[in-house]
């Protein structure tokens, strides 16, 4: 396994493969025997086509680099690095529902809302990445190329162990302006059933204007 | 806080936010334009920092840019004192 194209979409009417999907697919091939969790994840480059997962092993030179995740069981880590296959667009699929509602902030990056899922890891990532990005969409008066960076210091189950209902909670740490964009590192937490995982760190980019 | 203890916390976070790193880090050097935090990275470090000093670095806001050993030295040292 070590190099897996990634069966992933673009879904609805965006124009780019989501984290969620490329996480959610190389969950599948990391498995769960022995039990395994997402601790880190970093993505410096969005695409519209496809990913090549790449695990513990020689990156292909003449691919773009996406980004990279982590997973750790308790043998140890595992890091996979993720590549855009240069050729067709990822095949589109329909868009979902919305799982998160009751959205509440406070317009600088606090925030809360409710969630619905399946109680898979990635419905939990799909909950999550819309939440704060919805967040981040009433920071300013325009608000636009928001996008998820990083997740780390995570505990995330591969195993559909999460609670079908909760709440979400964003708190801002650390802001910077980078390029014209504003990068933000916040804490989430979940709460739910005894299932919720613990605290993280996520990161996101936007560009923000004001009037 | 010392300057010598403003750098071993320094050097704790960024252990932590890039793994192990060559040698010892001296004042003179800068994590950004040498290359061992890129712009995500930095906000790791700056929140591993200010969680384990147990304080917000005020001095360091979104428009921070100084990345030079010293002069987070400079800003651990005064926010501790």
């Amino acid at each position: 396994m070590a190099r897996q194209p990634l069966n992933v979409f673009i879904r609805g009417t965006r124009d780019y493969v989501q984290g969620s999907q490329i996480l959610g697919r190389t969950a599948e091939l990391v498995g769960n025997d022995p039990p395994a969790v997402l601790v880190s994840a970093k993505f410096t480059k969005i695409t519209e086509r496809g990913v090549l997962a790449v695990f513990d092993g020689e990156a292909p030179g003449d691919l773009a680099e996406l980004g990279r995740a982590q997973f750790a069981t308790d043998a140890g880590r595992q890091t996979v690095q993720f590549f855009e296959v240069v050729g067709d667009k990822a095949p589109p699929i329909e868009d979902v529902p919305r799982v998160t509602a009751n959205f509440e902030t406070d317009g600088k990056g606090t925030g809360s809302a409710t969630f619905t899922i399946t109680g898979t890891f990635e419905s939990y990532l799909v909950a999550i990445i819309e939440f704060v990005k919805a967040v981040h969409a009433k920071r300013g008066d325009r608000v636009t190329d928001i996008w998820f960076t990083a997740l780390m210091g995570a505990r995330l189950p591969l195993a559909a162990s999460y609670p079908e209902t909760g709440t979400l909670r964003l708190t801002p740490k650390i802001e910077r302006m980078v390029d014209g964009r504003l990068q933000t590192l916040s804490l989430v937490d979940t709460e739910g059933d005894d299932n919720a995982p613990p605290q993280f760190q996520i990161c996101f980019s936007c560009v923000v204007e004001n009037d | 806080m010392t300057r010598e203890e403003a750098l071993t916390a320094i050097t704790k976070a960024l252990t932590t936010t890039v793994g192990d790193i060559d040698g010892t880090l001296g004042e003179d050097t800068n994590l950004v334009d040498e290359g061992m935090l890129d712009s995500l990275d930095s906000m790791t470090f700056l929140f591993e920092l200010e969680n384990d000093l147990g304080l917000k670095l005020e001095a360091i806001d979104e428009t921070y840019e100084d990345f030079r050993v010293g002069s987070i030295v400079d800003i651990v040292v005064a926010a501790t004192s």
